[in-house]
């Protein structure tokens, strides 16, 4: 029997429990504000196309940031450079040829980028062997094929060509080594725990031998051993091939002091390229700093989807209905890799796939995710994905609809393209749904600006790599654009969860890959600012609008900052030294020799030390 | 911190463990034993002990190839243990079995806590106390005495460890290669070069190897605590004979303190060598015969045990230097003229003899085993061979019209400098032929060797001809004339020989020599036939002839005449100079004075002292003979200017015992000694005294060494930023040695002739991640002075051609100028072409460390065009 008191007495604590466990639930529920977006409070007013610096032949007077490049403008290398320059606030002038190219004494480049279509014969050969003795530093942003190579000395010499092993040899690999590139040494090259597939770099080069005086940054690996007569040549069949003479693929030569740089390959065609120039600039002076966006993003599109659609697929695969996938399975893989990773989660919200058929989209669903990506901090943007058997109207119109009823208020500032065309994606962005957005997201494209306004006030900002499949080339890629912007966009879709095209594309398989490439390949950039889409946006309208100057006396670097709102980033590159204080920025070191300066005001103060403190003098 | 600070504190660390293996162990093993003997006795005991421990144990463990520092450690902690419970007769077992009793009892809790840790306390602060009352009667009762030796030791400080803060590097030439041999101990190769007297490098190893001390490092400091240890050992001796108790001081305070003897009398305890080192064991030997001789028997045990002591002292001098030995040997036949009249009774002599065969057993076996297992004779031992069998003295003489040339020659045969120009191969010459060629440069009369000895790197060649030239070939070389930087004679040849260039070069590295004895030695050697000691020798020789004459008595007195005027001219010349004649005549004084007071003790029946006195006595003339040996027409079986240094060391110890002896004919008939000893303090204080009056006292040293300080600098900051064998020196030789054991190193002449007349069609890859160049912006003065005057590097020099010689005489004189300069104006292009990656590590006026990072993936190629190596192409 329990006496009134003591039943009192348990109520009372019951009771007590109920209410401890609840309150928080209320409260959560209470301040989650799912219905607004936090991002839209980020002021990017007066960030627009309009104030993005442009360098002029005027403001090279001021920074001394100037480079030539010869051949043509609308050319892979042209255009990469053309987007270098803009990103590292450099004036560029066009030469179709090399004897277009007349040095001027009050304005000497601080390089001369050829591309080797543009070289014709021996005579530009000795011109440009003339430019770097008369102490121009020179980037080959692509060779001249390898029998005019054959032929010409001068530019043999020019290059720093001992010999010519073969005229073509297919690469087992290829290494990047550390300290040229953000990350450190890489060697993409097959092994036990990489997959065919992965390996899609270009491993057919032909085989330079580099002289003397030459260093390089990146070579073939041979896939077997060299007494292979596949490789072999005469007198390496003798005696193991050294690292030195592996077929180099990046190197750079001294003539007369002055540094010559050359790219046996297609790395410096299209974006892949843009870290490439800068880690070659940053060889070429005794230390280089450089603006970045500095900013991390995880863009996941096409989740969720709010309709339950496939349900016949879906059962069929999970034995679930999409939306119990989504919510059970999907999700909480998404937030650990998310969470593990320290990113943050920018997702692009698909309503319905298909808007041609019955099932739409759940009010309450969306309501329900809503409030979990506020509590993760991720932001919502929408998806251009739809089934192209509907119409973008129709698709618009229904979003429109469907959002307007369910949270009215909420302020989409991303949107995905999709499959959009640029007129789809110019008119959804005048739609009011829309009509807020700031970034327009896209799908990586090689030889596209990866960052640049889409219109007067919109920007556009791409993926750079796909979640699951990371192969050597996104590698490089990735790594070049980090060391270039200290910015990557990891994309996720998860349409094919829901819509496979193959039976590999289950969940389980599709995360494994996601939560391995991202928990791995990401690891060195950790210092870099892990952000939303619409953090982002603001960060590159900072960067784009930005104009610096630096100066450097003695240990100190001053750098003057123009059209500085709030924040910016710098990379700093060193030899030998060592960023020992800052004043108006804080610094994080990235590896030795790189550090990342988040300049909090408009002028500042970089002090360096020599590396090596001796312990006894 | 500063260099300075580290090596103090280098030398700290040094003294701490050589005292902790040679005083503190024995005597913790052995004090109950011999507290009777007097402290001094002690001392020379311990010393012996400790030092002949660890020169056994590295034999042994050697000679099984099972040396590291797990058996080292366990070969001398377990037998340690083990002589612990024997001498101190404990009961291992008995104390095991209490201490787990006591263990059992505290974990039951039968033993309280509290109660175990009271004991524990009580029993430790009573013992301490009891320690300390000890230590403060002994204090009371040695007072004096403890101030003197400290004031010894302040006194050595100054005169020697100074130089230690002045000079880093190794200050004679010979150090690389011992540092090569004992670099080979680690590796368990004994003998690497060939069978040699091992004992001091087997200490140095053992140092090395038990105690973590990097083995430059103890070459470079250790030198010091040898030398402090050599003086304690000169006074220990000295009170070990003498009756008053500072009358000792009076020998040791001029041997350290003035500046009266020459400088090549002390200037060799500036560098770690094993002829000094083994110096530590000559007293005590003598000592030990003493000892024996005195206690006449009435005890067998301790008959055996100081001729056990005497025998292995006298092993220990075979085993760290036959010159010791040789010394030793000297004495111990005055000790046999001091004790004659018990030397050959039979239960003397008999039991004498063994001992002394015994030594030679001892210090032989290990070489001897090594010889059997087919290790061939380390080049000097040939030439010490040659010498005993006298089939030197041939060559010395035939040597006496060498020329320079031959001397260039040999120099040239000289094997690469550290073995890092493999191309000295080829050029070698027949083994036999280079040992000829090596023992006549050795040989040759005064001057004709030129700087310092020649090169101990030698001998780090395959070779047996290489071998023949190094190392303590270079030691050994007969004739004194074979110098160090401060050898005197060469100047005054410079002066009648113009031909000879590098004489002349050298002595204008002699500034501070003494004028007198330029003077004299121009003197000397000017006379006819008279410029060289095999000259001499022939002189000599042809004197006695001449003698053939006149009557016997006549004959006689020619001969002693001669003799002493041959020891006079020696003794002027490398003992005392003609600035100090007080101190001259104070020489063969002594010796007189010394027989004359063994005489008066004969007549007062303290036959003990006096015949201490006698052997003492007899064993000065016996120095002096070979001091003189030379000029006396005599085979010269050491150095004129080797001798000097054992001549003085045991020249102080007389005039010690002179003190003492005539103090103690005065005093000694009190009963009290208290005036005996004030008497002798207050000798001592009025020489000291007068002396600083005087102004005698020995000025600062000023050894140089053969490397900069920065060089040494830069190499001790590498070793410490830098993971072993990551990194490599390209450096003139020296650093080769010295850090074989963390990382590699490259030749400058090597590194330089591959790149020339090819520039970048060359291949010179360095696979470390760092490579560093040791580059002499003011090239160092090595063996050979620079035609006119100290250089800088210079584009006039890098426009010369690139030597050809080999060996290490690529880095002499000129040689060595064109070598920096070719290497700075390289390191000049090379930095251009890598601005990023070359960086200048290190810089003074006169040196500087460029440092070369590289991708072990990408290595460099060091050979570039740049410019002059490109000359001979043009």
């Amino acid at each position: 029997m329990v006496s009134r008191r003591n039943f009192f007495t348990i109520t009372v604590i019951m009771l007590v429990i109920v209410f401890m466990f609840q309150i928080p639930e209320v409260v959560k529920d209470k301040v989650n504000h799912y219905d607004k977006n936090e991002y839209e409070e980020l002021d990017v007013s007066g960030l627009d196309k309009a104030n993005a610096h442009n360098a002029t032949a005027v403001s090279v007077e001021r920074t001394g940031r100037f480079v030539v490049f010869i051949g043509r403008r609308t050319d892979g290398a042209g255009a990469l450079v053309g987007d270098w320059c803009d990103y590292t606030k450099r004036y560029v002038e066009y030469y179709d040829k090399v004897s277009d190219y007349r040095p001027r004494e009050n304005l000497q480049p601080e390089v001369i980028l050829v591309d080797a279509e543009a070289l014709h014969g021996s005579e530009d050969s000795r011109n440009l062997l003339q430019l770097a003795e008369d102490g121009n530093d020179l980037i080959f942003c692509t060779l001249p094929d390898v029998e005019e190579l054959q032929t010409d000395q001068v530019m043999r010499k020019l290059l720093g060509i001992r010999e010519i092993v073969k005229k073509e040899v297919t690469v087992g690999g290829i290494r990047l080594l550390g300290g040229f590139l953000l990350g450190g040494q890489k060697d993409y090259q097959l092994g036990a725990s990489t997959e065919e597939t992965q390996q899609d770099l270009d491993l057919t080069m032909p085989w330079y031998r580099v002289s003397s005086g030459t260093k390089s940054y990146m070579m073939g690996l041979l896939a077997e051993s060299p007494s292979d007569t596949e490789y072999g040549t005469e007198a390496d069949t003798e005696e193991e091939l050294k690292n030195e003479d592996l077929p180099a693929i990046i190197w750079r030569n001294n003539v007369n002091g002055c540094k010559v740089f050359v790219v046996n390959g297609n790395y410096l065609k299209d974006n892949t390229g843009l870290g490439f120039l800068n880690a070659m600039m940053s060889e070429l002076k005794a230390y280089d700093i450089y603006p970045v966006i500095n900013a991390q993003n995880l863009v996941v599109i096409n989740f969720p989807d709010l309709a339950d659609e496939n349900a016949g697929g879906m059962m069929e695969r999970y034995s679930q209905r999409l939306k119990a996938v989504y919510r059970d399975i999907v999700w909480p893989g998404l937030v650990s890799v998310a969470q593990q990773n320290s990113l943050k989660l920018s997702l692009m919200i698909m309503p319905q796939m298909d808007y041609t058929d019955d099932v739409e989209p759940e009010g309450d669903t969306l309501i329900y995710y809503m409030k979990l990506f506020q509590e993760q901090g991720a932001e919502t943007g929408l998806s251009g994905v739809y089934e192209q058997d509907s119409s973008l109207d129709i698709k618009l119109r229904i979003d429109t609809s469907f959002f307007g009823e369910v949270v009215p208020d909420y302020a989409i500032l991303s949107f995905y393209q999709g499959n959009m065309t640029k007129e789809e994606v110019d008119d959804a962005l005048e739609r009011d749904m829309l009509a807020k957005v700031r970034t327009v997201f896209t799908d990586y494209q090689a030889t596209r600006p990866l960052i640049s306004y889409w219109n007067q006030s919109v920007l556009r900002q791409s993926g750079i790599t796909d979640g699951y499949n990371h192969t050597f080339g996104d590698n490089l890629r990735m790594t070049s654009i980090q060391t270039a912007l200290g910015y990557s966009t990891i994309q996720v879709d998860v349409n094919p969860v829901a819509y496979p095209s193959s039976d590999g594309e289950t969940w389980e398989k599709l995360s494994k890959k996601f939560a391995s490439n991202t928990g791995t390949y990401w690891k060195n950039y950790s210092c870099f600012d892990k952000t939303t889409l619409a953090e982002s946006d603001l960060k590159v309208r900072r960067f784009l609008a930005l104009d610096y100057v630096q100066r450097r006396e003695g240990n100190e670097i001053q750098l003057e900052l123009r059209n500085f709102d709030q924040q910016a980033s710098f990379i700093l590159r060193t030899h030998g030294e060592v960023l020992a204080s800052a004043q108006g920025a804080s610094f994080v070191k990235i590896e030795d020799g790189a550090y990342l300066i988040e300049a909090e005001t408009n002028r500042v103060t970089l002090k360096l030390e020599e590396e090596s403190h001796r312990t006894y003098y | 911190m500063s260099m300075n600070v580290l090596t103090i504190l280098q030398f700290l660390q040094i003294l701490t463990v050589y005292l902790i293996m040679t005083l503190l162990l024995p005597s913790v093993l052995l004090y109950s034993h011999i507290k009777k003997l007097k402290f001094s006795a002690r001392f020379m005991v311990y010393q012996m002990v400790g030092n002949f421990y660890m020169m056994s144990i590295v034999f042994l463990l050697q000679l099984l190839h099972i040396s590291n520092r797990v058996t080292l450690i366990l070969f001398t902690a377990v037998p340690y243990g083990v002589a612990y419970v024997v001498l101190k007769k404990r009961h291992p077992v008995k104390m095991a079995k209490k201490a787990l009793n006591n263990a059992e009892r505290l974990a039951g809790g039968q033993f309280g806590k509290r109660l175990f840790m009271r004991r524990v306390r009580t029993k430790a602060f009573r013992s301490l106390r009891r320690m300390g009352r000890r230590w403060l009667r002994s204090l009371g009762r040695n007072f004096f005495d403890l101030v003197l030796v400290a004031a010894l030791t302040a006194g050595l400080c100054y005169a020697y460890g100074s130089n230690l803060l002045f000079h880093y590097g190794y200050c004679e030439s010979d150090l690389p290669v011992h540092n090569y041999w004992i670099n080979y101990l680690s590796q368990n190769k004994i003998f690497v070069a060939g069978i040699y007297p091992f004992g001091f490098h087997c200490v140095i190893y053992y140092l090395h190897e038990v105690f973590g001390i990097a083995t430059f490092v103890l070459l470079r400091v250790f030198c010091f605590v040898q030398t402090i240890m050599i003086h304690y050992m000169l006074l220990a001796f000295t009170k070990s004979c003498c009756k008053s108790k500072f009358a000792p001081y009076v020998g040791v305070y001029i041997y350290t303190m003035l500046g009266i003897f020459g400088e090549n009398t002390y200037i060799r305890y500036h560098a770690t060598l094993p002829q000094e080192y083994g110096m530590l064991f000559i007293l005590p030997s003598i000592y030990f015969l003493f000892a024996f001789f005195e206690k006449r028997g009435k005890r067998e045990k301790e008959d055996f045990w100081y001729l056990a002591g005497f025998a292995v002292s006298f092993s220990m001098t075979l085993s760290a230097h036959f010159y010791d030995t040789m010394i030793a040997g000297l004495l111990c036949v005055g000790v046999a003229v001091g004790y004659c009249f018990r030397l050959f009774r039979r239960k003397y002599f008999g039991k004498v003899m063994l001992a002394g065969f015994l030594a030679i057993v001892i210090a032989v076996f290990p070489m001897g085993v090594a010889f059997a297992m087919g290790t061939p004779l380390q080049g000097s031992l040939g030439w010490g061979l040659n010498v005993i069998m006298g089939r030197n003295n041939k060559t010395n003489t035939t040597t006496t019209t060498t020329t320079e040339r031959v001397e260039e020659d040999s120099v040239e045969e000289d094997t690469q400098a550290g073995g890092a120009d493999t191309e000295a191969g080829s050029e070698v010459i027949e083994p036999a032929e280079s040992t000829k060629a090596g023992n006549r440069s050795e040989n040759s009369p005064e001057g004709e060797k030129s700087g310092r000895s020649e090169p101990a790197e030698s001998l780090e060649a395959d070779s047996q001809a290489e071998s023949t030239e190094a190392g303590d070939q270079s030691e050994n070389s007969p004739e004194g004339e074979k110098s160090g930087r401060s050898e005197p004679a060469e100047s005054t040849e410079a002066d009648s020989r113009p031909e000879n260039t590098k004489a002349g070069a050298r002595s204008e590295n002699l500034p501070e020599e003494d004028s007198t004895q330029k003077t004299a030695r121009a003197e000397s050697e000017s006379k006819p036939g008279g410029s060289g000691a095999a000259a001499l020798s022939a002189k000599g020789a042809g004197v006695l002839v001449a003698a053939g004459g006149a009557s016997f008595p006549q004959k006689i007195g020619n001969v002693l005449r001669r003799a002493y005027r041959g020891f006079w001219d020696a003794m002027r010349i490398y003992v005392i100079g003609d600035s100090y004649p007080v101190f001259q005549y104070a020489v063969p004084l002594s010796m007189a004075l010394l027989a004359l007071l063994a005489a008066i003790f004969f007549l007062l029946r303290r036959t003990d002292y006096a015949a201490r006195f006698l052997s003492m006595s007899a064993g000065l003339v016996m120095l002096a003979i070979l001091q003189g040996s030379s000029r006396m027409g005599l085979p010269t079986l050491m150095d004129a200017i080797r001798t000097c240094i054992f001549f003085s060391y045991v020249l102080a110890a007389v005039w010690g015992m002179c003190a003492d002896g005539i103090l103690e004919l005065i005093f000694g008939w009190f009963k009290k000694k208290w005036m005996l000893h004030l008497a002798s303090m207050a000798v001592l204080a009025a020489l000291i005294v007068t002396t600083s009056r005087a102004g005698l006292l020995r000025p600062l040293p000023d050894r140089k060494a053969l490397q900069t300080n920065d060089a040494i600098l830069c190499l001790t900051n590498i070793l410490h930023d830098n993971e072993d064998f990551t990194w490599t020196i390209c450096s003139a030789n020296d650093e080769l040695r010295m850090g074989e054991d963390y990382g590699y190193h490259y030749e400058v002449h090597t590194f330089l002739k591959e790149m020339e007349n090819k520039g970048s069609s060359g291949k010179i890859i360095i696979p470390t991640p760092r490579v560093y160049f040791f580059i002499e912006k003011v090239p160092v003065t090595f063996a050979r002075a620079y035609e006119g005057g100290e250089p800088v590097v210079s584009v006039d020099a890098a426009t010369m051609r690139l030597p050809l010689s080999v060996g290490i005489s690529m880095y002499k004189g000129n040689n060595r100028w064109i070598e920096m300069s070719r290497l700075y104006y390289w390191a000049q292009k090379f930095m251009e072409i890598y601005p990023n990656e070359m960086t200048v590590y290190y810089e003074s006026d006169n040196f500087v460390c460029y440092c070369v990072e590289q991708d072990m993936y990408s290595l460099f190629n060091f050979s570039i065009d740049y410019g002059y190596n490109m000359l001979g192409t043009q």
